[in-house]
């Protein structure tokens, strides 16, 4: 049996439609279209496929424009998927290098922060690398425990119908 | 000289011309649309909007290569933030729009060779 049968799911949200295509394109890249990788351009569309469980949300701090004021920004999106899917593991991207949005950030749960510099998609990379690591190894660890509480079931079983074999002689 | 330089776009591109081509047509669709929202608002003393359209503009000028107005967008942001030096603000934006504009007609005659 895999341990792993199914692809880490991530979850990429940005409003600027030229920075998702080219985050899309180089993480399919670099892991070998080996991750789900779905994207969404609102965080209200992101929460609609939340039902989804994705393991990973790379979401944009500032999402919200002079087009759709009203809104959820990255923080609001994030306050939600906090609150009711615990498990989804959440990566802030934001435009804005600023100690302020990165406190902001880890103060509402994110895992991590990611600044929208040239090298983001290096570090969005390697913070991926590991999340998806400690993900598997979650995955394992989940597998391995419903395994071995499977054959502790079995075996109390199979000991209590010998015992019922043994009193009935 | 080329204003635009797109050396880091063709790095993730990884040899493929169609997202090259992609990359280029987004630039050329988005570019006139924040021009518009960027003027717009300078024209309304909305320093709020204004500070987020150079937000969302900058990283498309860093796939581009448009390396003469990064910090220049990084400055008109912070001062429209922070809604101080705004009598700088306009020719900071008259600065950027010329930009964008020699850059969406050099990324034109780019497109050609990736298409």
């Amino acid at each position: 049996m895999n341990t792993s049968d199914h692809p880490v799911s991530v979850f990429l949200v940005d409003d600027d439609p030229m920075y998702l295509s080219s985050l899309k394109y180089d993480l399919s890249n670099k892991f070998n279209n080996g991750l789900d990788i779905r994207h969404f351009t609102t965080g209200e569309d992101c929460l609609q496929h939340m039902n989804e469980e994705p393991d990973i949300v790379v979401l944009d701090y500032f999402l919200q424009n002079e087009q759709r004021p009203e809104g959820l920004n990255g923080i609001q999106v994030l306050q939600q998927i906090r609150s009711r899917w615990k498990k989804t593991i959440v990566i802030i991207l934001s435009g804005q290098d600023k100690l302020q949005v990165a406190l902001d950030s880890i103060k509402n749960g994110a895992y991590d922060y990611v600044a929208k510099s040239e090298t983001a998609f290096v570090h969005l990379e390697k913070l991926l690398r590991s999340t998806i690591y400690k993900i598997t190894l979650n995955r394992q660890v989940r597998f391995y425990e419903k395994r071995n509480f499977i054959l502790g079931l079995l075996f109390l079983l199979v000991l209590l119908v010998n015992c019922i074999i043994f009193l009935n002689r | 000289m080329k204003k635009t330089d797109l050396t880091y776009l063709e790095q993730l591109a990884n040899g493929s011309n169609t997202f090259m081509a992609e990359m280029i047509q987004l630039f050329l669709q988005q570019t006139p649309e924040e021009i518009r929202r960027m003027k717009k608002s300078m024209a309304e003393k909305d320093w709020k909007t204004l500070g987020g359209v150079l937000h969302k503009i900058k990283p498309s000028i860093t796939f581009v290569g448009l390396k003469d107005i990064e910090d220049v967008v990084k400055t008109a942001e912070d001062f429209a933030f922070r809604e101080s030096n705004l009598e700088r603000l306009p020719e900071m934006i008259q600065t950027i729009e010329r930009s964008c504009l020699e850059a969406m007609a050099e990324l034109n005659a780019e497109l050609k060779r990736f298409s």
